[in-house]
């Protein structure tokens, strides 16, 4: 709990009340804590509870228990005095569809009392000046993640919280959401960026938060956390598969196809895989070993029982 | 204020609020024509060319009935005559007409307040954009309260608008088309008093709107809710049980609009007169105030505790 985290939160928890009473646990006694200065990233299945995580933080769910503190004030209770420095997306944020782009952030620089010249220079930054007279309605999707990212930047925030921000942008989009979020922490802001693509996280980010099932799973920098997992696979393309497979069968490997690869589990140094292939005259055009994915961190970080896809949890009715 | 600005001016942007605001016009504008083409004012030509008219017809009448009356009722005949010319010549009176004019105006004002008010908040539950409001401004109450002030006050300054050009025109055409005698400083103020009232009930319409759609989270929700309620309870209810009419809304927007209204209850045997409530203006105003205070602190402190996802 160092005094220059951006975000901490202890012991938080929230079910969603079901259709038939029953509880959805969506949050279940996550601690989480951001360092200031980086690009954190949070990562974590699809229903594992991020999105409600950020929703509690910024006010807009009310969680059962636990506590949180954004930059040093404890929120909900101090939200209207932090979130002045705060920006954030949370899933698709949705604009007013009858507004162009830059009525909708003038819009919201007006609630928050900034200067119009301030909307121009973000327009700019997320590249929509060419569009910013259209109305939000005709916007593609990249068009709209772009003007929420926009709108996150207009208070310069010093946290940068992004739910899933690469969703519907092209390339060119993701490489400038990549170098806004490291442009913002050379300036000394702090960015968390929640996702569930692993290499995202491991390529923009400087240390990471791990969730599963609403919990804490693991934490710490990206290069430990993540880095130098190897999966264990490769894929290989030779002439004959059918008889590779067979022969990397017999020595103890997992071979199956893969497209026209071959994908050979159980490898502990690809070397024994040429080898054995060589030594029954088979010659490797490629090799390419395969580099963890969400999937097998997460087996491997908490066990099988933790494995994608999340499965329900419910309480009983209340 | 500066949310309640950017509120109002997002309400004035909204195609609802266009559609509906010029729909209300458009008819309003109808009705004033229907009046301008039926009325005629009553000076020399018109009193000659009804008096010959009247003649006229007292002529066929007379003719018809000798030809076919039996005899012993053919001395009556002669003593037909022709309507009164006073009846004949339709002649919009500025003074005893035009207040029955401006209550239903009122009465459609306020509908419109109300769908208004209720779609400027419903909408942005169904298009999601309330979320990502809140992330600007999490006072929920603030939020709430700005939106519901802009539905309530740019409601009332259409109605004000249209009540006031609406007036203009009922008199334009009694100016020339009709018959303004009479006309005094103590009429006008009545007049512009109960457009006054109908402003203000539009403007609690919209509030009420507003906080229905907060409530319910949608705009078809709360006016399904309202108007279910009006049906079911004012409409079908009381006629079951007239003696639930004095509790009701409806006499009390009556009431306010036109100062008092009488509500007939049964009497306390089946046998006994019937009993008259009579609600005064201020009555209707304290019940509706009332009334729209409640709902909109339901919203708010609804709106307060709900998880917005
Ligand atoms: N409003 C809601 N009502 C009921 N259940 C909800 C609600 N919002 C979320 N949940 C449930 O809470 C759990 C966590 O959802 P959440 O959106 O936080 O996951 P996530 O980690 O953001 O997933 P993703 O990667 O798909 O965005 C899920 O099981 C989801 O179904
Ligand atoms: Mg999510």
């Amino acid at each position: 709990m160092g005094s220059d985290a951006v975000l901490e939160v202890t012991g938080l928890r929230k079910a969603f009340r079901g259709i038939r009473g029953g509880r959805r646990v969506a949050v279940d006694g996550l601690d989480m804590t951001v360092p200031a200065g980086v690009v954190h990233g949070f990562l974590g299945p699809n229903g594992s509870g991020k999105t409600t995580t950020l929703r509690i933080v910024l006010g807009l769910v009310r969680a059962d228990a636990g506590a949180a503190r954004m930059l040093g004030r404890p929120v909900p209770a101090a939200l209207p005095a932090v979130l002045r420095q705060v920006g954030a997306i949370v899933e698709q944020p949705q604009f007013f569809p009858a507004f162009s782009g830059r009525r909708n952030l003038r819009s919201l620089a007006g609630i928050a009392g900034l200067p119009p010249g301030r909307v121009e220079e973000v327009l700019e930054l997320v590249g929509l000046r060419d569009r910013a007279k259209d109305r939000y309605k005709t916007y593609s999707l990249g068009m709209k993640q772009r003007l929420a990212i926009g709108a996150a930047l207009l208070r310069s925030p010093r946290l940068l919280i992004l739910d899933e921000p690469m969703n519907g942008l092209d390339p060119a989009g993701i490489h400038e959401v990549r170098e806004t979020m490291r442009r913002l922490t050379r300036e000394g802001a702090s960015v968390l960026l929640s996702s569930h693509i692993l290499a995202e996280v491991e390529q923009v980010c400087d240390s990471v938060s791990i969730i599963s099932r609403g919990r804490h799973v693991r934490s710490g920098s990206v290069s430990e956390v993540l880095a130098g997992r190897p999966s264990g696979e490769v894929l290989i393309r030779i002439a004959a598969p059918e008889e590779g497979i067979q022969i990397l069968t017999e020595a103890g490997f997992g071979a199956r196809r893969d497209g026209t690869q071959v994908r050979v589990s159980g490898v502990t140094d690809p070397a024994l895989v040429t080898e054995r292939l060589a030594q029954r005259g088979h010659y490797l055009a490629e090799l390419t070993p395969v580099r963890a994915d969400l999937e097998s961190v997460f087996l491997e970080l908490t066990g099988p029982t933790e494995a994608r896809p999340e499965p329900e949890r419910k309480e009983g009715t209340q | 204020m500066r949310l309640f600005g950017v509120e109002l001016r997002r309400l004035l942007a909204r195609r609802l609020y266009w559609v509906t605001a010029l729909a209300l016009l458009g008819l309003l504008a109808l009705i004033v024509g229907q009046v301008a083409v039926s009325s005629r004012p009553a000076n020399a030509a018109t009193i000659a060319a009804a008096e010959a008219e009247s003649r006229q017809l007292a002529e066929t009448a007379r003719r018809d009935c000798r030809l076919h009356a039996p005899p012993e009722q053919q001395a009556n005949c002669d003593s037909l005559v022709g309507p009164p010319t006073d009846q004949m010549i339709l002649t919009f009176r500025f003074v005893t007409e035009t207040e029955p004019f401006v209550v239903g105006a009122s009465v459609m004002l306020a509908l419109l307040g109300f769908v208004i008010g209720a779609g400027f908040v419903g909408a942005e539950w169904s298009a999601g954009t309330l979320a990502h409001l809140l992330t600007w401004e999490p006072r929920r109450l603030r939020v709430l309260a700005a939106k519901v002030a802009a539905a309530a006050l740019g409601s009332g300054g259409t109605a004000l608008l249209i009540t006031a050009g609406y007036l203009g025109a009922l008199y334009t055409v009694a100016l020339t088309r009709g018959s303004v005698d009479g006309v005094g400083s103590g009429l006008i103020g009545s007049l512009l008093l109960l457009g006054g009232r109908g402003v203000l009930l539009t403007m609690a319409a919209a509030a009420g709107g507003a906080a229905a759609a907060a409530l319910v989270r949608s705009t078809s929700g709360a006016l399904g809710l309202v108007f279910g309620y009006f049906v079911a309870v004012e409409l079908v209810l009381r006629g079951f049980f007239q003696g639930i009419g004095p509790w009701l809304v409806a006499p009390h927007a009556t009431a306010w609009l036109m100062r008092t209204a009488r509500v007939v209850t049964p009497g306390p045997c089946p046998t006994c007169d019937p009993r008259v409530i009579t609600i005064s203006m201020w009555g209707g105003a304290a019940y509706l105030g009332g009334l729209l205070l409640a709902a909109v602190l339901v919203a708010g402190l609804t709106f307060r505790r709900r998880d917005i996802t």
